[in-house]
């Protein structure tokens, strides 16, 4: 099991990168997040994985298997083949380490984790998509993922990722109400 | 020197131009039924934005051939700046707007 943040072009724009995170497996598995259980996809040779993204919605809402995301992920692991007149993303992988280390199930699970609860509070307290993307975006999403989760990675990717630097609350992260309102962003 | 010549009309064919396509664009991905993919392929999307850029500057070439150096220079930044700004606005408003895409 591996841990990816990825990066990959933005549909139909020239400048601009979109960051998402991919947990890698070498045989099918099953995996419940946000009460819906996915199963692993075929990414490359050998490679089983499940796509964990943050979208444009209007607000910023995570998807498990965006197409996007999917096929940029494929594109990377060798699962589509790219074509010089088909669209291709770019995409760009880095290796998460937790604690030095490669391999980490306690912190997967840890990272999923806070996936679902992100997943409960987009829907009861949604973060609104910034303007032009200028704000907590899904490059801001999947870094803060990592981060809360222990885990250590380049956040720079090639490209225009921009805000991959800023970090959602942690407060979104969490399965229950804060006793304080959560702080509003991209308002 | 006729500033609607030199300028404006350039200006207006590559704005017309990148709003059909935006339009056929939009047209496909609501007629697949899948929003967020399966638009116009990569390779006709940007062709077709370096055609109507080619065709704005030609058109301001041809529209500038009997004025002076100088004031070409300027039409042509004013209209460097203007595309540079229109792309932003139709393009990425387009992509961001419509929540196909999103950084």
């Amino acid at each position: 099991m591996t841990i990816y943040v990825g990066a990959r072009d933005l549909s139909g724009l020239p400048i601009g990168t979109h960051q998402f995170i991919v947990i890698t497996y070498s045989s099918r598995q099953s995996i419940m997040i946000g009460r819906r259980v996915y199963v692993t996809r075929l990414l490359g040779p050998k490679v089983h994985g499940i796509v964990i993204g943050a979208q444009n919605r209007g607000t910023l809402n995570v998807e498990v298997f965006e197409k996007a995301d999917t096929l940029a992920a494929q594109e990377h692991f060798g699962g589509v083949k790219k074509v010089w007149h088909k669209s291709d993303y770019d995409t760009e992988m880095k290796i998460v380490k937790f604690n030095g280390s490669e391999f980490s199930l306690h912190h997967e699970r840890k990272l999923v984790s806070l996936v679902d609860a992100y997943f409960i509070n987009q829907t009861l307290d949604p973060i609104r998509y910034p303007t032009a993307g200028a704000g907590f975006n899904s490059n801001s999403w999947a870094q803060s993922v990592i981060e809360y989760s222990g885990g250590k990675v380049g956040s720079n990717m090639k490209g225009l990722d921009i805000y991959h630097k800023r970090r959602i609350p942690e407060t979104y992260f969490i399965p229950y109400c804060p006793s304080e309102p959560r702080v509003k962003l991209n308002q | 020197m006729e500033i609607k010549k030199t300028y404006f009309l350039p200006a207006s064919l590559f704005t017309l131009g990148l709003l059909i396509l935006i339009v056929v664009d939009y047209s496909i991905r609501q007629y697949t039924g899948n929003l967020y993919s399966l638009g116009l392929p990569e390779l006709v999307w940007f062709l077709f934005q370096i055609l109507f850029a080619t065709a704005a500057i030609v058109l301001f070439l041809r529209n500038t051939r009997f004025i002076p150096i100088k004031s070409k220079l300027i039409v042509g930044s004013m209209l460097i700046v203007s595309g540079i700004i229109i792309y932003a606005l139709i393009i990425y408003g387009y992509v961001i707007g419509t929540r196909i895409d999103g950084f």
